[in-house]
């Protein structure tokens, strides 16, 4: 017993599950979550009602809507939206909806024009959204039947951005994107101040569907536990490939943990090759003075640490609830949201300096695709993971889903949404579950 | 379009020989088809010239030189690749082949594909066509480039291309 007092100082905030979908036992070193929290209906129409109607969700970042008239579509928190810039150069997001019937107003994923035009009985939108046209040669409407604009598109309640990324909240009284996004932005900037041109979204994104619920991609993403085991096909490749005598488990040295808000972060130490600027033989010798030129920029600009920081560390950013940034040899982004409880939709993005020359963007690209793609060395088999799990949980009588890695290590006085941990134990995950607890508990509103 | 029916039939043949070591799962053979710069592409979802778009605009489903065909077979064969161990059912079919160009030394060939993956009660189709440059080697030849271009505009229902194309 004294032992396990000696593991749990007394010095630890109280930490408690709000919900019965959560079990932690303390004096155990445990951290349990109830399978019926990836299975249960109800549990999919809270998370529809409290966590997609609630936070903030990203929609989309600025690159890919660079020039005025640009727009791209996309489902976000189960509503269709559009995501325009206004021939002014404003951004917005609406419902692409048309306020006339109700039809879904454009189907194109992205392009360049003035106005959105239903095909149904020719309504007009331009990109502020106003109602501009609605071929009606008789006049039959009154004259001021869109006065008060009630016709116009409407538009999401929230619309903010932190350095390109654009976020929505579909509740009014939400707390502002920087509050919301708190501890996530020191990480944000890491990837923002990469090139003094911008980042931006390359073309071709990839969009998929998988048989498992939503926040087994959550789970995964933040976990580097997994890696090594899973994913041994893959660090055997890059291993043999960089003739690198280390083993796949001595790739990783850092920290993982939460950043706040259900926020989390691993960070690793241990540098592998960057684009960003760290150069590896692997990345062939005609690239180099060009990394090394990237390198002595970024000192200039920021300083030798923090210099060294961007470019030779790496990081996997989870900002609560369904988006991932990694930020590995190549960069990431993605969203995942349940279409059920048995089903995911998941976009990535790539994303790189908008100013990388060709032969860089290259190896960058390459090495997204061969971990993350879905036909890269790595992502099938967590795919298939998923579709297990679904399987063999899904009618099994109880089931706890276990997070209680590293429990007995976390620093004094850490709670578990911002408490760290080895990069190897899932304090981050269980930062996360909180702060789902929280929320699905009614104790957090976010507002 | 290029007619030449004798040079047809052998492409065609060339090629069901080729998925044939797909569908029997003999990728060590299939891999020795490609010549040293031999590349094996997957083209992203829904561009509009798939048949011809390079990475780096775009980011590929598949890219891989011939390092990486290797690698990819050798992770393929191994117990550890889950997403195909155990195996699934998998069948390659192949057909509007076409001739587009022939300068005596390489050709170019297009193909209709259907692939049809079943495993654990689910099924997934993917449909589109191949676009092969072929090098004559001997009585047959070796694949510089084989360019699957999808036409599924959402990867689904397991989200993922575990098997190759």
């Amino acid at each position: 017993m004294s032992n396990q007092v000696a593991r749990h100082p007394a010095a630890l905030r109280p930490r408690r599950a709000l919900t019965e979908y959560l079990r932690i036992d303390e004096a155990k070193g445990r951290f349990e979550v109830d399978k019926r929290a990836f299975t249960d209906e109800e549990v999919f129409r809270k998370e529809r009602d409290l966590i997609f109607s609630k936070c903030w969700l990203y929609i989309g970042h600025e690159s890919e809507i660079k020039n005025p008239r640009d727009f791209v579509t996309r489902k976000v928190g189960g509503r269709n939206l559009i995501f325009n810039r206004d021939r002014k150069g404003e951004v917005h997001a609406f419902y692409n909806v048309c306020t006339h019937r109700g039809s879904m107003l454009e189907v194109k994923t992205s392009g360049t024009q003035n106005v959105f035009t239903c095909p149904y009985h020719g309504w007009v939108f331009d990109g502020e959204g106003t109602l501009r046209d609605q071929a009606d040669p008789v006049g039959g409407y009154d004259e001021c039947f869109n006065e008060d604009g009630r016709y116009n598109l409407n538009s999401v309640p929230r619309l903010e951005n932190y350095r390109g990324w654009y976020f929505v909240n579909f509740n009014p009284k939400a707390v502002d994107l920087p509050t919301y996004l708190g501890g996530t932005k020191e990480y944000l900037d890491l990837i923002a101040d990469q090139s003094e041109a911008g980042m931006e979204v390359i073309g071709g994104s990839q969009h998929l569907v998988n048989g498992g619920n939503w926040k087994l991609l959550t789970d995964n993403l933040t976990d580097v536990y997994h890696g090594f085991v899973l994913h041994s096909t893959y660090f055997e490749f890059v291993l043999s490939r960089t003739k690198n005598p280390k083993t796949n488990d001595t790739l990783f040295q850092g920290f993982a943990g939460g950043l706040g808000n259900g926020h989390n972060v691993w960070e690793n130490s241990y540098a592998v090759g960057r684009p960003i600027a760290f150069w590896i033989p692997a990345f062939g010798e005609e690239t180099k003075p060009i990394i090394e030129k990237k390198k002595q920029e970024l000192v200039e600009r920021f300083g030798q640490e923090r210099a060294d920081r961007i470019a030779t560390t790496s990081r996997n950013l989870s900002i609560f609830p369904n988006m991932v940034i990694v930020d590995n040899v190549g960069i990431s982004i993605r969203t995942m949201y349940p279409e059920t409880t048995g089903s995911l939709s998941m976009n990535i993005w790539a994303m790189a300096p908008a100013d990388e020359p060709a032969n860089l963007r290259n190896v960058r690209l390459d090495n997204h695709l061969t971990f993350t793609g879905p036909a890269g060395f790595a992502h099938p088999d967590d795919y298939e993971i998923f579709e297990r799990i679904r399987e063999g949980s899904e009618n099994s009588p109880e089931m706890w889903f276990d997070y209680s890695k590293g429990m007995s290590k976390v620093e004094e006085g850490a709670d578990f949404l911002t408490a760290r941990g080895n990069i190897f134990d899932e304090a981050q995950q269980r930062a996360w579950w909180s702060q789902w607890d929280r929320i699905i508990a009614g104790a957090e509103t976010l507002e | 379009m290029l007619r030449n029916d004798e040079l047809l039939r052998d492409v065609e043949t060339f090629i069901l020989d080729e998925v044939d070591l797909l569908d029997s799962w003999q990728l060590d053979k299939w891999q020795e088809l490609f010549t040293e710069d031999g590349r094996y592409l997957i083209p992203p979802l829904n561009v509009k010239n798939p048949d011809t778009i390079e990475q780096g605009a775009v980011v590929f489903l598949a890219h891989d030189d011939i390092r990486m065909i290797r690698g990819r077979v050798e992770r393929l064969l191994k117990k550890s690749a889950y997403v195909e161990s155990p195996r699934s059912n998998v069948r390659h079919m192949v057909s509007n082949v076409r001739l587009l160009e022939d300068d005596g030394e390489k050709l170019r060939a297009r193909a209709t594909f259907l692939i049809y993956r079943a495993r654990r009660g689910m099924v997934t189709i993917y449909v589109g066509q191949y676009f092969y440059k072929l090098i004559r080697e001997g009585d047959s030849f070796r694949i510089q480039e084989k360019r699957a271009c999808l036409d599924n505009d959402l990867l689904q229902p397991q989200g993922s291309i575990g098997i190759i194309l």
